[in-house]
């Protein structure tokens, strides 16, 4: 649906975006992550043809963005970065001009409109002035004209950025639930939301794709665990050598302390070692206190690619 | 072009919904009304030739500070951005909001038609020079509206754009008055770039094609390159 070539955009000497490929298939929920300044509005202004791109190419649901914008513009609700809206308008008169503007026939605008309030929860708000709403309220106009002429495709730049805990729960749903007909590309820089919500991410760090991987595949790992901390009454020598024999063990660090020894394990990814090594505790006659893996979260990944680089 | 009255209706309201807009408003019926009471009381005729002249210098000051707004503020609040991610073209965009302000003028000189009640009730006016008169406003603003709002899409900041408005009115304006005095092949071009001889030219009751043509032909000329402005800043 979304299909993304070796794109590059360069604002005079700033390189933003450098050589990005990737694709988003239909109906998949993508969370596009990176640090502040990776590029991910930039790569967002360039897929929704608010400016091109300075090589490469991209295209939406078959069209290209660059020679058939128009079309691509059509197909893609775009929630930009900081939510701009007319301030003097009104919540439902500015939603009912974006329709008008974005061709939903004259006889569905007040249908869709309508709808759009419901599902953003706008229908108290509908006479306010623009101007006069709170943050995430506006947050929450620009999330109902992102909708309003029912697009194949959603990209959504910090969709849940000021808005309450409530509201942000709210809008994870709406979002998880637009997954089911729509295609969405969103970034966010809160982690945990990306679990939530997507169903995979790719991390984008000084304008490179760092990391794609889809959640299910990092959750799958997380089982099997990289990570190992097993604490045992034992001698620390002895603890550190049966452990390091079990198969699919890498590395083993023990922290020699007495009469109880805590190591920490690393495992190769995939290989599940826990009952192998309580099997290898009791035949020695070493009581296990605690045996449990280190989950790697999103977040641990996203740390370890981004800040790698700063350094 | 199908988009166009959407954006139209959106910058009508706009423009009635501004502060700005009801002051110039207000200041240019004053000033308008002041002005044809002064000159009817001096010259006792029943003609509108004078104070079509003040009017001209009316929209010359009062064009570039509504149209200042267009294109600047769209910059300014970012909500450019959502315009131009919308399925409509660049064209669509400038002449939606060139024709909201076209609209917006002919409501300005609405009434003023209330003067050539009053003349037509006192005295008895020549209609046809009041009517080549007003199509001539109705061009020249065409023409002024045109540059004020390719002003507005060269910058952000309104007050430049107004500024730079009103300046550029003026040098087309004297422009006329310095081909006069010049000699040489140039003089000829720089008289016909000059907007006072075809509006006079209107007011004294002749309907050109020549000077219709004149600010046709830069209405479109300054149209056309608020589009490639536009289209040019998507390329940063
Ligand atoms: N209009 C612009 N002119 C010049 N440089 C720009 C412009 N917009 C962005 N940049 C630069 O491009 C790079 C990428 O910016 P971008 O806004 O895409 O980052 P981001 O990933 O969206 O960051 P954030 O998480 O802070 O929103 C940054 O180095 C930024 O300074
Ligand atoms: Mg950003």
């Amino acid at each position: 649906m979304i299909h993304v070539d070796q794109l590059t955009k360069q604002y005079g000497p700033t390189l933003a975006v450098d050589r990005i490929s990737f694709d988003v298939a239909r109906g998949e929920i993508v969370g596009f992550l990176g640090p502040n300044g990776a590029g991910k509005t930039t790569t967002m202004r360039i897929l929704t043809c608010y400016m091109p791109a300075t090589s490469g190419t991209a295209s939406i649901a078959g069209h290209d963005v660059f020679r058939d914008s128009l079309s691509v513009r059509r197909h893609v609700g775009y929630l930009p970065e900081g939510v701009p809206l007319y301030q003097e308008m009104r919540v439902e008169e500015y939603l009912r001009h974006r329709a008008w503007i974005k061709r939903v026939p004259a006889a569905d605008r007040a249908r869709r409109v309508e709808y759009v309030m419901e599902r953003c929860d706008l229908k108290a708000m509908r006479r306010r002035l623009i101007g006069s709403l709170s943050k995430g309220y506006r947050q929450r106009v620009g999330l109902a004209e992102a909708l309003v002429h029912d697009p194949p495709v959603l990209i959504l730049d910090e969709p849940t950025i000021g808005l309450d805990p409530n509201q942000i729960r709210h809008v994870r749903a709406l979002i998880r639930d637009l997954g089911n007909d729509h295609t969405i590309l969103l970034s966010t820089h809160i982690l945990p939301e990306v679990e939530m919500v997507c169903k995979r991410v790719i991390i984008i760090n000084g304008g490179r794709v760092v990391f794609q991987e889809s959640l299910d595949t990092i959750a799958a790992q997380r089982a099997g665990g990289t990570r190992l901390v097993v604490e045992l009454r034992a001698p620390a020598a002895n603890a550190v050598a049966v452990v390091k024999d079990v198969p699919g063990v890498l590395h083993v660090v023990a922290d020699n302390a007495q009469p109880v020894v805590r190591l920490d394990v690393e495992v190769k990814p995939g290989a599940d070692v826990r009952e192998e090594v309580f099997q290898r505790a009791v035949r020695n006659g070493w009581t296990l206190r605690e045996l449990r893996t280190e989950q790697p979260s999103l977040e641990d990944i996203f740390v370890r690619l981004t800040a790698k680089e700063e350094a | 072009m199908r988009n166009i009255p959407a954006l139209t209706w959106r910058e009508i309201n706009a423009t009635f919904f501004s502060p700005l807009a009801y002051v110039v408003l207000t200041l240019y019926l004053f000033f308008s009304g002041f002005f044809f009471y002064l000159i009817l009381d001096a010259s006792r005729q029943a003609t509108m030739t004078g104070l079509m002249g003040i009017l001209t210098f009316l929209f010359l000051v009062s064009i570039p500070l509504l149209t200042m707004r267009l294109m600047s503020e769209e910059y300014r609040s970012g909500t450019i951005e959502s315009l131009m991610t919308a399925p409509i073209t660049d064209a669509e965009v400038i002449l939606g909001k060139y024709f909201g302000s076209m609209i917006f003028f002919i409501f300005m000189l609405l009434p003023t038609l209330l003067y050539v009640v009053i003349l037509k009730r006192f005295g008895n006016p020549d209609l046809g020079p009041i009517f080549a008169s007003y199509l001539g406003l109705l061009l020249m603003g065409a023409m002024f509206i045109a540059l004020g709002l390719f002003c507005s899409t060269l910058t952000r900041n309104q007050i430049v754009a107004g500024v730079l408005g009103i300046v550029s009115l003026l040098i087309i304006w004297v422009l006329g008055a310095v081909g006069e005095r010049m000699t040489g092949d140039f003089a000829p071009i720089v008289r016909y770039i000059g907007t006072q001889q075809h509006v006079q030219s209107f007011s004294s009751g002749r309907i050109a094609f020549r000077d219709a043509f004149y600010f046709l032909s830069f209405a479109a000329f300054w149209l056309f390159l608020s589009v490639r402005v536009l289209e040019s800043k998507r390329w940063r």
